[in-house]
């Protein structure tokens, strides 16, 4: 009976973690996943962005300018939106980061914008590669035209 | 006779002075001479210590390999006594004759044997360069008095102040002894010692004595500056007229360099330059500069720092057979016009984790030609992007991300490539007025997207002659070509050998003309509904020639009787039921395409109808 229950409850673990990751921002396996709005293969981490809208897929992206592609098709806006930090960071919720955007910045479909987490280093960058700062993503979306 | 006495005392007294001032001045000065330091660097050889911009001179001689200078122990150990003997024998000089004779013959000497040590040091370091020393010189000898090149260097080594003294001394004790001899020869008497002289000579030889051991040492304003060792080459470089041809001996440079055109820069075989990890190894600039021979290695690695084996900016540059290893990008050109970049060996390398950046990464180019590199190991071979006339030719690109990669990009012409085993062969998107010719896309299996050649929002596009093979998928496509107005023209090519030939979106829009297409698991593919209306499988008469046809030529015109029907009930029913697709390949497919074949009954509407098939295909073409 013990047993049972144990095994009933690994399943329920196991069951729980799976959602919970399915509710968190995807999984980037370099080189092995492709970018959902353009295609090419996701090869550099710090330029990745995704998103996910209510009851769907988290959607992958390899520039933060595909996603912003993306998002003009939703026709709701996404429930999460994520960004990699370009410090290296990993997965930052994108609207606690701030961007730095320029078309001198060679991102993979030249989106030409980069996401911190830590303002003080995005001002850093943006001073160094004379570059626009952005302190939202709200704000990057209304300077791209994609605001909803 | 007085006279006498005195000549000698005055002689032996201002010798010994001057032996012993010697002792606080310089005895030897070297000045090292080049362009990066337009004052020069400057060594003092006192009698106990060296001075001047030894540190400097050091950290130079250390890229050559060359022991740190510093005073030799044996010679400060005896220098003090030596002296004090000296300025001692020329006080007792006076005294007697033979004394006199002695106290010329050891002033006369002692410079002599000062300047043979300090050539045999010289002769030293010069020759026990270390063998593992970034810049490998030859062996060689600084003269102790005249000049001597070194690499870029010229040294040149002068008697200074010190050693003047001694042999100032010498002369004194001669010219007073020749005095004295005339003099006494007309009236000659003995010697007596004059207490006050004496007294005097005592004195003279404290005072500087002292002085001598005053730790105190030349205000050396010159050490302030610092030496930057990569300077080396780079003040060849600098130094070199406009225009000029530099060829740079067999050794390995510290970077980071920067050569500003025109100048041709020619590596003799063996010439290396290391960028120490940090930033781009090499940069160029300006119009004009022929870079060529040198293996450029070792550059920054952060992703968004965008550093390079050689980053090139301007006009009218050739880049050739340079060998680019264990950097970030390999060759990243951009913001120009007319280069050449030729013949280099890239293997940006996988050593750092992730993906390198690409072989050759151009941007914001215009008619520059990329033909007969090698690379492999890297994120793309070749990247354009924001490109137009570029010719990419030549090249063989194996192990990388994408080999051949066009972005925003036109008039770009890929011809006579090589194209083997990368994630994916060559990926041209958004992009327009393309030619695709000659080029060899083989193996490509491995990955989410093991396409032979992806093509996405393309214009113009020119395919032709290509043979693509042993792909997964041999040819992607998806919104080509984009515009009503434009044309993707396949023909002539060979898609032969893989999983599937064609695997197209319901956007893709292409003419295929004059193809061989032929022993793929599965010829076309259509990843939507159906294929798109704008897809034509033939042109001004000549369809395709398929390894499937089973049709007949009576009439001997090449072009078979009846239309050529790909129709892959298979392909049929994974459109209507996603999970048939774990049955692909096996028997059951294969029954079942052979059941559609042999008995219509169980035909799907058919996928494409050549209505020209080819019963013969000859590469190159045969019309």
């Amino acid at each position: 009976m013990a047993i049972r229950i144990a095994v009933i409850l690994a399943f329920a673990l196991l069951a729980t973690t799976c959602s919970a990751k399915a509710s968190g921002p995807p999984e980037i396996a370099v080189d092995q996943t492709d970018c959902s709005h353009c295609r090419m293969l996701v090869s550099e981490l710090v330029y990745a962005a995704a998103y996910q809208t209510q009851g769907q897929e988290p959607r992958l992206f390899d520039d933060i300018g595909c996603m912003i592609e993306a998002l003009r098709s939703e026709a709701a806006f996404p429930s999460n939106v994520w960004v990699q930090d370009a410090a290296g960071g990993g997965w930052l919720d994108a609207n606690a980061a701030t961007f730095v955007a320029s078309p001198d910045i060679r991102t993979p479909m030249s989106g030409g914008t980069l996401a911190y987490a830590d303002a003080a280093t995005a001002q850093n960058v943006a001073t160094s590669r004379r570059a626009d700062i952005v302190r939202s993503f709200r704000e990057l979306l209304a300077m791209k035209g994609a605001a909803k | 006779m007085t006279r006498v006495r005195l000549t000698r005392a005055a002689a032996g007294l201002i010798a010994a002075a001057l032996a012993a001032l010697s002792a606080s001045l310089p005895l030897w000065s070297m000045t090292m001479r080049a362009p990066q330091y337009p004052r020069g660097l400057h060594l003092y050889a006192y009698g106990t210590k060296l001075t001047g911009d030894l540190h400097e001179i050091n950290i130079l001689n250390h890229y050559i390999g060359m022991p740190p200078i510093e005073a030799p122990a044996l010679e400060t150990a005896l220098f003090p006594v030596g002296m004090a003997a000296l300025v001692f024998v020329c006080l007792l000089s006076p005294f007697h004759k033979w004394l006199c004779r002695l106290a010329l013959m050891a002033t006369a000497t002692v410079p002599v044997m000062m300047l043979a040590d300090l050539q045999w040091r010289l002769y030293a370091f010069g020759h026990s360069l270390d063998p593992k020393a970034p810049i490998r010189l030859a062996p060689f000898t600084p003269l102790v008095i005249g000049e001597t090149a070194m690499g870029n260097f010229v040294s040149t080594g002068m008697i200074s102040w010190g050693l003047g003294c001694i042999i100032a001394s010498a002369v004194v004790l001669l010219m007073g002894a020749r005095l004295a001899s005339r003099w006494a020869h007309l009236a000659p008497a003995p010697v007596r010692v004059n207490p006050a002289i004496a007294a005097l000579l005592v004195v003279a030889f404290a005072v500087p004595t002292a002085q001598a051991s005053d730790p105190s040492t030349r205000p050396n304003d010159l050490s302030l500056r610092t030496g930057v060792p990569s300077t080396v080459l780079q003040s060849r470089i600098d130094a070199a007229p406009r225009g000029s041809t530099l060829t740079i001996p067999a050794a390995v440079y510290r970077g980071p360099i920067v050569v500003r055109g025109p100048l041709t820069v020619i590596a003799e075989s063996g010439a290396t330059i290391d960028g120490g990890g940090r930033g781009s190894v090499v940069t160029i600039s300006g119009a004009h500069v022929v870079f060529r021979g040198f293996t450029v290695r070792n550059s920054g690695r952060d992703v968004t720092e965008e550093a390079a084996g050689i980053k090139v900016t301007g006009h009218d540059h050739r880049i050739e057979s340079n060998e680019i290893v264990d950097v970030y990008f390999g060759i990243h050109i951009g913001d120009g016009a007319r280069a050449v970049v030729e013949g280099n060996r890239i293997r940006p390398g996988k050593a750092y984790g992730a993906r390198p950046g690409h072989g050759i990464n151009a941007w914001n180019l215009r008619d520059t030609r990329i033909s007969g590199n090698a690379i492999a190991d890297a994120r793309d071979g070749v990247y354009l992007s924001f490109t137009d006339g570029m010719v990419v030719s030549g090249n063989v690109v194996t192990d990388c991300r994408y080999g051949l990669h066009s972005m925003y990009s036109q008039n770009a012409r890929f011809e006579n490539n090589e194209v083997t085993r990368n994630l994916l062969g060559a990926a041209l998107m958004m992009s327009d007025r393309l030619v695709l010719k000659g080029n060899r896309i083989r193996q490509h299996r491995e990955g989410v997207a093991a396409y032979g050649v992806l093509l996405k929002d393309i214009g113009d596009l020119i395919a032709e002659e290509n043979e693509i093979t042993s792909n997964r998928i041999a040819i992607y496509a998806e919104s080509v070509s984009s515009k009503p107005q434009h044309e993707a023209v396949f023909r002539d090519n060979v898609i032969a050998g893989n999983e599937v030939g064609l695997a197209l979106q319901s956007t893709a829009r292409l003419t295929l003309t004059d193809n061989r297409i032929a022993e793929n698991l599965t010829d076309v593919r259509a990843l939507g509904r159906t294929l798109a209306s704008g897809m034509r499988w033939s042109r001004d008469g000549r369809g395709n020639s398929w390894g499937q046809y089973r049709g007949f030529d009576a009439d001997g015109n090449g072009v078979g009787d009846v239309p050529h029907r790909v129709e892959h009930a298979m392909d049929a029913l994974i459109r209507h039921n996603p999970m048939m697709q774990a049955l692909l390949y096996t028997p059951a497919h294969l029954a079942l395409e052979a059941a559609a074949r042999m008995f219509p009954l169980y035909r799907q509407p058919p996928l494409l109808v050549d209505q020209q098939p080819l019963m013969t295909f000859t590469l190159g073409g045969d019309r």
